[in-house]
């Protein structure tokens, strides 16, 4: 089956961060990301003739009452970036300044990226779960959406039941898909019927779209028989044969559903769009968008991690083409009360606590820090819970993933990557940069030898929307420090006898002493390689561990340190925690030390 | 309604039929009949009333014929593709106003904009639903729980206040005894999932964590005592909202809703530990980031708390009071 890609556009490879992509008269360019909970507001501008991240500020997202309007949020967010930069951007009347002025006040371009838009509603009415089902399903998750319920020939439920149940959701759309291009359509037929009862039932006004990605050969009866109910569209099939899976059309439809019925639909996005030079855009998107043009600019695979507060985005991109993964209704915000009704065991989210805790305590606290979506810990227990409700939630998304874009080993095992590229404050704003490499490293359990970076000024998603408009000047910016460095990691995959060697590791490096040191099967060590610091490291495993080049076959790589430094992650995939609680709960103390504190 | 008019907490503002759902008959499976055949042994017309049990079709037949009754009370809304769909006879739903105000204006189909002088609090999580009734602020302290002896028969048509609720059977009295809403500072975390199942609103003004009920909330509550309020607990869009009218006060102009910028001498609520719950006035604005007890370099405030303490707290850590 070939890969499912989604429709962004890459980044021309010429666009990568030569000295000769210097730019014609800069502008400058005020992108805002509305979140669920926050709104960020970046300012880019030239700097002795390169385009740089000048400053950034963040307000509350201000969509509900007592505001219900996005503007006064990002307006109170342009307020305190004017402060920070001591750059006027608003007039006294509060209106953006633009274009700029002789005096230095206002910028050029405004844009605007949006996740607290909330999930887009769907329901599938497919006819094998495992062909059309699944594929449809890839296709709604690369936008945040909501599978609301699913018709297929294993559903038990009749017509009636089915009607009720179109009824009673009230979808935003009905993405119907079933049968192979020129195939038989005797089924997909009756449940097109099945769905424009339904669809009819509903008052014209409420009725869902209904978008038909299936059988091609079926697309006139399609049209003649819910064309005229309701608003339709016609896509692609997902599943033109049973072996091959063509998603690009149905999520670029998809897309732009989202767009029409939700993003239209922020209270006051009219003020935004009017502002705008660009049509707004789905967080999630413009995040994937700076996820293919890093596997354009590192020639290789790029993995990207986004927690947010209601919705977890997961993008991965190589020269194959890019996935997007997005998980609404995850995340470390409001929707940590749905993480926590849905967390069948309560010991997955323990299991991650270096110390005993009390299960009521720490409901206690979850739903606690639903209800305080933007706070941040300030006492140690509830740093150690809120990580490790990272760790659960990502984890639990990565697997939900990995299964949907078949992963080996059931979904559990994320194929090796060069670079890995993380987002979301709870994630990447820690007290110490180790923290947040050992919450990835827990949460994704990768293999390999990567580097990893992180957006802790929030300002990817502002390059994605820039980067189809502005690709020299995001290059510029990621030059001028826009990402902070964590450093490398290295994750042999293989698991050894315990105490057996896992490799060794000789660090050379013209800017500090040459470092070696064995590392033990089971063991997670970092070599202090300071931010900056170019280094040739000598990987040199046993077998059965495998560094990239074979199991038990050596290997020569330059890296560069980080804030993290050379991060050694020999404990095995997947990860196995002991059953013992007081053995575990040693043992994951025993991590974070290693990665300090 | 009109704009202008006075309304009380009871009084219906807005009436409309509700839908019930409706039920497909398979009627050419039933008669073994071809679909477009169907109509020609319907015994009612489309969009006619149907009973249950009424007979619906009838097909003549050597061995008797087949009859079929209607399953539903409702109306037999369309006949398509040999199939019968009977609309189940809609429900009257009544809006009432819920609370003592003017109407301000009237949104056509949906509802009214009710104006009402008064204070409002912002509760943190409701159990849903809505509620009026009488203040009764059932602790005397901030930090104390609803118990037994408050919800008893006096308890009925009061809205009771307290500091905490931890035990379920409480409310299930309360319930007993008719009791109208419950305003409470924390809920246990476990009890969580049980209290949309009561029928009266229970609104959270603190969180989950075993808080207090903030003192001015506690204080402004205490001083409402007997007064009429009425409960909003829907949550979907904003926070629930207890809404204590005060008759005849002077109107006063609302303030234009805005992100309120942090400033000295405003009173405010820490979210977080180690001072989770506790109210205090803020005394000097940081410039600069400060590092925080665990380690994180953060934005933000000193605050001092009632006992004269001073301590810093991040912007998202603090709550305004208005």
């Amino acid at each position: 089956m070939s890969e499912p890609t989604a429709p962004e556009s890459k980044p021309a490879p010429q666009s990568g961060p030569s000295p000769e992509t210097r730019p014609s008269p800069g502008r400058s360019f005020l992108i805002a990301d509305c979140g669920a909970t926050n709104t960020t507001v970046a300012l880019f501008d030239v700097v002795e003739g390169e385009h740089r991240l000048i400053a950034r500020a963040s307000a509350p997202t201000t969509t509900t009452p007592p505001w219900e309007g996005i503007m006064v949020g990002i307006n109170q967010a342009i307020v305190r970036l004017s402060e920070i930069s001591g750059r006027p951007l608003l007039t006294e009347d509060g209106e953006l300044i633009s274009p700029p002025e002789p005096s230095g006040a206002g910028v050029d371009i405004f844009g605007a990226t949006i996740s607290v838009a909330p999930p887009l509603q769907v329901l599938i009415a497919g006819l094998l779960e495992d062909v059309s089902v699944a594929s449809a399903r890839r296709a709604i998750q690369t936008v945040y959406a909501e599978e609301v319920d699913t018709f297929s020939m294993a559903d038990d439920r009749d017509e009636q039941g089915q009607v009720q149940a179109i009824l009673r959701h009230r979808p935003d759309i009905i993405l119907l898909t079933g049968g192979t291009d020129g195939g038989d359509d005797s089924r997909l037929r009756t449940l097109a019927e099945t769905v424009e009862m339904g669809v009819q039932l509903l008052p014209a006004g409420e009725r869902p779209h209904v978008l038909f990605a299936g059988n091609r050969d079926m697309r006139p009866a399609f049209v003649s028989l819910l064309g005229s109910k309701t608003n339709t569209d016609v896509a692609d099939n997902v599943r033109p044969s049973l072996d091959k899976e063509m998603l690009a059309d149905a999520v670029r439809i998809i897309d732009k559903l989202y767009q029409e019925l939700k993003i239209a639909a922020v209270p006051g996005i009219e003020d935004v769009v009017e502002l705008s030079d660009y049509p707004p855009r789905a967080t999630a998107r413009a995040f994937a968008t700076m996820i293919d043009y890093f596997a354009a600019l590192y020639e290789g695979r790029v993995m990207g991690v986004d927690l947010g507060s209601g919705s977890v985005t997961l993008a991965m991109a190589d020269a194959e083409g890019s996935k997007l993964y997005v998980r609404s209704n995850r995340g470390v915000g409001r929707a940590l009360e749905q993480v926590w009704l849905e967390a069948t065991r309560v010991e997955q989210l323990l299991r991650w606590l270096p110390y005993a805790h009390a299960a009521e305590s720490v409901e206690a606290f979850v739903r606690d820090r639903a209800l305080h979506p933007y706070s941040v810990p300030t006492a140690r227990e509830e740093l150690l819970i809120e990580q490790a409700l990272v760790r659960h939630i990502l984890r639990g998304v990565v697997q939900e993933a990995g299964e949907s874009w078949s992963w080996p080993e059931g979904g559990s095992v994320a194929p090796p990557f060069q670079r890995l590229i993380l987002r979301g404050r709870a994630l990447t704003n820690t007290p110490r940069p180790g923290q947040t490499v050992l919450m990835a490293l827990d949460a994704l359990q990768p293999t390999g030898v990567f580097s990893v970076a992180i957006d802790r000024y929030s300002v990817i998603p502002a390059l994605g929307m820039l980067a189809p408009h502005e690709p020299l000047a995001v290059v510029q910016i990621l030059e001028g420090g826009a990402l902070v460095e964590m450093g490398w990691v290295v994750a042999p995959s293989g698991r050894g006898e315990p105490g057996q060697n896992a490799l060794r590791v000789v660090v050379e490096s013209e800017e500090q002493d040459r470092l070696e040191m064995n590392v033990a099967s089971g063991a997670l060590e970092v070599l202090p390689l300071a931010p900056g610091v170019a280094a040739r490291v000598r990987l040199e495993p046993e077998r059965p561990f495998d560094v990239g080049a074979g199991p038990g076959r050596a290997r020569e790589v330059d890296v560069s340190g980080g804030a993290a430094g050379l991060v050694i992650d020999a404990r095995g995939r997947p990860l196995r925690l002991p059953r013992d609680d007081e053995a575990r709960r040693d043992l994951v103390q025993e991590w974070r030390w290693a990665l300090g504190g | 309604m009109r704009p202008g008019d006075q309304v009380a907490p009871v009084q219906v503002v807005a009436r409309t039929s509700r839908q019930q759902g409706y039920t497909i008959v398979r009627a050419d499976e039933i008669l073994g009949v071809d679909a477009e055949e169907v109509k020609k042994y319907l015994l009612v017309e489309e969009g006619a009333a149907v009973q249950r049990e009424k007979p619906l079709l009838r097909k003549s037949g050597l061995f008797g014929g087949t009859k079929f009754t209607s399953p539903v009370n409702g109306i037999l809304q369309q006949v398509r593709n040999g199939r019968l769909i009977l609309q189940h006879t809609p429900d009257l739903f009544e809006l009432r106003a819920m609370m003592e105000g003017t109407v301000h204006s009237v949104l056509l189909n949906r509802g009214v904009v009710i104006e009402t002088q008064g204070s409002l609090i912002q509760a943190r999580w409701s159990s849903g639903r809505e509620g009026h009734g009488r203040i009764d602020v059932a602790a005397a302290e901030a930090d104390e729980a609803l118990r037994e002896e408050h919800v008893g028969m006096e308890a009925r048509g009061a809205i009771l206040v307290a500091g905490r609720v931890d035990r379920v059977d409480v409310l299930a009295k309360a319930e007993e005894n008719s009791v109208r809403g419950v305003v409470v500072g924390s809920v246990a975390g476990r009890l969580v999932d049980e209290l949309p199942n009561f029928r009266f609103p229970i609104l959270v003004t603190d969180g989950f964590a075993g808080q207090p009920m903030a003192a001015p909330i506690f204080r402004l509550l205490q001083q409402s005592q007997d007064r009429e309020a009425s409960l909003f607990g829907r949550m979907e869009n904003g926070r629930p909202e207890i809404v204590i009218p005060l008759p005849a006060s002077p109107r006063e102009e609302t303030p234009s809703p805005a992100v309120q910028p942090v400033e000295e001498g405003q009173q405010v609520r820490i979210l977080r530990a180690p001072h989770a719950g506790r109210v205090g006035k803020i005394v000097a604005v940081h410039s600069r980031a400060q590092t925080t007890a665990v380690g994180l370099r953060l934005g933000g405030a000193d605050v001092a708390l009632e006992d004269g303490t001073v301590v810093f707290v991040p912007f998202n850590n603090l709550d305004l009071l208005i």
